[in-house]
């Protein structure tokens, strides 16, 4: 297990500098200048200039260097750089560095996230069990069918439908916003449903496959209750495909979603990022991606580990 | 069970992160801005949400109230010469700084000398250019900085630090030098121009103008005894700390410029002399203002705290502001606009009659709303759309080669004039964009700007625009609906460029094609392009029809004739003329104010009626969601300046 966790925790650093190379070839690509206002009177050209020498943005090379320099913290090390990780100034909006900006926005992210995540298991794994107990009946069909919906219908769709209802007829939330426990459960809900959809589904296909298999049988003609088998024995091993979908879904969860995010007007990491490369604020996207792809390897090795925790007969490279 | 516990751990743990996370109590006036506030630094602002807030949280010399400068309370008196050169301003003395230190004329000198920097300075670095000398300091300084550029690889970093230092040291007594700005005594100002300029009170009225305190911008590291110092002598009378001990500036050593840092814009640091104080800032999540103790005229605000929230999707701010929470919805983007304005219509309609006679007893069309009965279903009366400083138009490309080389058609003003004149415009803004905004015929928003009186430019009128076209060579001769010239050319294939991001210029260039297709004779290709894509087809000149749009900046029609100046930096035309040139070289010279807006109006003139460098199709508008009677305050000045200290909810 430490093994594991070692190699994984040096093959980080490479896999990030690949990710930083290909992100910064395509974020430079982008057409445009982050220092401009699109719809504004243009500065002179020695400003225009200027601001751009600046923020190195008059030659790739040293911008390339110059950023992961002061990302990664080798600045700081050897002293040209007051802070480590220094993720640099937001292009587009002067008032904020990057690391400020990633600060404000990815606990909330991660806090919507895991809410939406342990609200998609909740959810998710009851379906399932409930349908994979009996298939084919009239309760698998009723899961089958909320999974649809969940899978099927976008996010907006569902998302204005509950603000609508919860927001304006009701009253009961406020729209908009962030900050108490009201603001966040309809996005959570919002964000959870076509995770939870996938969890049913899997743990029903588990559930039916191992309410069938010898153990379950065995358990089940010693006169264990439908209850226990059920619970105690069939779901642990059920339970593991959940586990491995988990990971990449937490991820995703956690990483902020544009679309839920932009609908409820949740101040997450999601929405910051499609707006850096829609303005090319090319500090913006590699800072945020970054992250992101620390997060991801991060969440990978912690599914991984939390496998070998649940079912040691598993080896991982 | 071994499953569950780390689930129930972290939903626990989340939920107490959350919970002891509260939301502040609720703003006097809560209101939504669909974009974030960019920057809160007045001198590098050009968006329009930034500027509004300046005007909340700074406080400039004078202030416009939309007709004049003088009712509202502001930092300053003014008297100005005979020769119109000179303006003297007396700060008054009881204005004050946040941390309660007095506002001084240096705090003006030096926040103009940062806009003036070619180091970092921003988009309206050419508006301090009224100032005497500020263009040749402006220009000296890009020299030097250039000079040490070149010069740099000769130089040992230690010898590169030195020279960056001195050259800072140069530029400094320089700028005393030459620039018209003198700080008489603490609390007088004066300000030579270069030229008489009528303008120049807007221009100090408007928030790139506005002072900063120089320890806060620079973060200064200072003990308590220098504090309280430069509390006692104002921060000129004291040497600053060395650039170590400045948080937010640096002086780089291998471009010699100064940079400026962020940081300074926060809460916690900021010091500003405005009605308001920055009390809360989270990145797009709350932004909150509150009433600053410091300030002179407390009176004049007529509310404690205003918050903004920050809600990007236009549908769901709308939802926001239905459910009641909000105050003020500052933008109405969506496509179902005109739908909303018609809802308005219809209510406005149904009790025109009491509406009237409200208003004929002097009450406001507000007040007039308030009282009437509560809309029904199909009727709304909580949005409005007020006519902006801006005006929507085309641009004809006038350089006389397109940008792959071929002969330009529109370089020929009988050909612009031909295809302006077979525009229906009122069609286009109540069938195409619904906002049913004002059309127009010239570029300067009608009524905006007082003692100015718009001419008339072309009106629509088809046989007038054939008559043009045929006097330019072109007219179908084979019959076949297409024009030729003489030799039996076709018209070339005219390439119309737009801006797909908004489904406004797709629709209104669709329209327009039509409109010249079927009245001319020509055909037309369509090119929509992403906005960053356009704007650099825009600057190069090439297309032959391209969508614009231009705000005004300040209250007089340069700001909008500009344009049209020879080599200006936003003359997307290419245009040149020089009785154009000449008429506003003799308006900047002109001292008489009414003179001066004659020359302008026949520029104007001149432009939309002979020239026609650009078909101009409407006044912006932009609507407004509040409920008429709560919340007052709200100016329908075309200018749309809104002072947020002016608002109230009045509860009903």
């Amino acid at each position: 297990m430490i093994g594991l966790i070692v190699r994984r925790l040096i093959q980080l650093p490479l896999i990030i500098f690949v990710v930083y190379t290909i992100t910064f070839c395509l974020a430079w690509l982008i057409p445009g200048n982050p220092l401009e206002n699109p719809e504004g009177r243009r500065p002179p050209p020695e400003i225009m200039q200027a601001m751009l020498e600046q923020y190195k943005l008059d030659n790739p090379w040293n911008f390339y260097w110059d950023y992961l320099g002061k990302a990664s913290g080798v600045s700081w090390v050897m002293g040209n750089n007051d802070r480590p990780f220094d993720l640099g100034p937001s292009l587009t909006h002067q008032d904020w560095t990057v690391n400020e900006i990633l600060a404000a926005g990815l606990p909330v992210s991660i806090a919507l996230g895991l809410i939406a995540i342990l609200l998609a298991c909740a959810i998710g794994i009851t379906a399932g069990v409930i349908g994979g107990v009996k298939p084919g009946s009239a309760k698998d069909f009723l899961t089958l069918l909320v999974a649809l919906i969940g899978i099927s219908l976008p996010s907006f769709v569902i998302g204005t439908a509950l603000l609508v209802v919860f927001g304006v007829w009701l009253k009961l939330v406020p729209i908009g916003g962030w900050g108490s426990i009201s603001h966040i459960i309809l996005p959570a809900i919002t964000l959870a449903l076509p995770f939870a959809a996938y969890i049913a589904r899997l743990t029903r296909f588990g559930m039916i496959e191992e309410l069938g298999s010898d153990y379950v049988r065995t358990a089940r003609a010693k006169g264990v209750s439908q209850r226990a088998v059920v619970l105690r024995h069939a779901l642990k091993n059920a339970f593991l495909p959940v586990l491995s979908y988990l990971g990449p879904a937490a991820a995703m969860a956690m990483t902020g979603s544009f679309v839920v995010e932009k609908v409820f007007a949740v101040p997450g990491i999601g929405t910051h990022f499609v707006h850096a490369v829609l303005s090319k604020d090319l500090t913006l996207i590699m800072g945020v991606v970054l992250v992101y792809s620390t997060m991801l390897i991060m969440f990978n090795l912690i599914v991984d580990v939390l496998y070998r925790w649940v079912d040691p007969r598993i080896k991982l490279a | 069970m071994k499953l569950l516990a780390p689930f129930v751990l972290i939903f626990v743990v989340l939920l107490t992160v959350v919970y002891l996370d509260d939301e502040p109590t609720k703003a006097d006036i809560v209101f939504v801005s669909a974009t974030e506030i960019f920057t809160l630094d007045p001198q590098r602002m050009s968006w329009t949400q930034d500027i509004r807030m300046a005007y909340a949280i700074y406080e400039g010399l004078v202030r416009w109230n939309n007709y004049d400068f003088t009712i509202e309370p502001a930092a300053a008196t003014w008297t100005l010469s005979q020769d119109k050169l000179t303006y003297t301003f007396k700060i008054r003395p009881d204005a004050k700084w946040s941390n309660g230190d007095p506002l001084t004329a240096h705090d003006f000198i030096y926040a103009w000398r940062r806009a003036l920097l070619p180091d970092s300075a921003a988009d309206y670095t050419t508006m301090f250019f009224v100032i005497e000398g500020a263009e040749e300091f402006f220009n000296w300084r890009v020299q030097k900085l250039k000079e040490f550029t070149a010069n740099k690889d000769n130089l040992t970093s230690a010898q590169r630090a030195t020279a960056a230092a001195k050259l800072w040291r140069e530029t400094e007594s320089r700028f005393d030098e030459v620039t018209g700005l003198e700080a008489v005594d603490e609390h007088t100002l004066r300000v030579k121009l270069a030229r008489p300029t009528s303008y120049f009170l807007d221009l100090a009225a408007f928030g790139i103008y506005y002072p900063v305190y120089r320890p806060c911008v620079e973060g200064w590291v200072v003990d308590n005894s220098v504090q309280k110092k430069i509390t006692e002598q104002g921060w000129i009378n004291l040497t600053p700390p060395p650039f170590e001990q400045r948080r937010f500036v640096k002086l780089n050593p291998d471009t010699a410029r100064i940079e400026q840092k962020h940081g300074w814009t926060k809460p916690a640091e900021l010091v500003s002399n405005g009605p308001y104080l920055l009390t809360d800032w989270r990145y797009k999540r709350i932004f909150r203002i509150e009433r600053n103790p410091y300030y002179h005229s407390q009176e004049m605000i007529q509310n404690d705290s205003v918050a903004v929230t920050s809600i990007e999707d236009i549908n769901t701010a709308i939802l926001a502001f239905e459910s009641g929470r909000i105050d003020w919805l500052t933008d109405v983007g969506a496509e179902y606009e005109p739908d909303m304005l018609a809802e308005r219509l219809a209510f406005e309609k149904q009790y025109a009659d009491e509406l009237k006679a409200k208003m004929d007893l002097g009450m406001s069309l507000d007040e007039a709303i308030a009282e009437l009965p509560k809309p029904e279903p199909g009727q709304r009366r909580n949005i409005q759309s007020f006519p902006t400083f801006g005006t929507d138009f085309y641009s004809f490309n006038c350089r006389a080669k397109l940008a792959d080389g071929r002969d330009n058609p529109f370089a020929d003003a009988r050909i612009r004039r031909a295809f302006v004149l077979s525009v229906d415009k009122q069609s286009i803004v109540e069938n195409v964009t619904r906002l049913n905004e004002p059309v127009t015929t010239t570029l300067v928003p009608i009524g905006s700007i007082p003692g100015y009186v718009s001419p008339q430019g072309l009106p629509y009128d088809l046989d007038r625009a054939r008559e043009e076209f045929k006097n330019a060579g072109w007219e179908d001769r084979d019959g076949d609906g297409l024009v030729e010239n003489a030799q039996g050319e076709n018209f070339p294939i005219i390439d119309l460029l737009y801006s797909s991001n908004t489904v406004r210029y797709k629709n209104m260039s669709i329209a327009l094609r039509d409109m010249w297709q079927r009245a001319l004779g020509v055909r037309i290709e369509l090119r929509g392009k992403d906005s960053k894509f356009f704007k650099d087809d825009l600057i190069k000149g090439n297309f032959m029809i391209g969508r614009g749009r231009w705000y005004g900046d300040y209250g007089d029609p340069t700001t909008f004739l500009d344009l049209f100046k020879t080599g200006d930096g936003n003359n997307d035309r290419g245009y040149s003329n020089k009785y154009v040139d000449d008429l506003l070289a003799q308006a900047a010279n002109e001292t008489d104010p009414a003179k001066r807006m004659n020359i302008l109006a026949e520029c104007e003139r001149f432009l939309f009626q002979e020239e026609v460098p650009m078909l101009v199709i409407c006044q912006l508008v932009q609507s407004y969601m509040y409920e008429p009677g709560k919340l007052t305050g709200l100016s329908p000045h075309p200018r749309l300046v809104q002072y947020l200290w002016q608002m109230k909810v009045n509860e009903r």
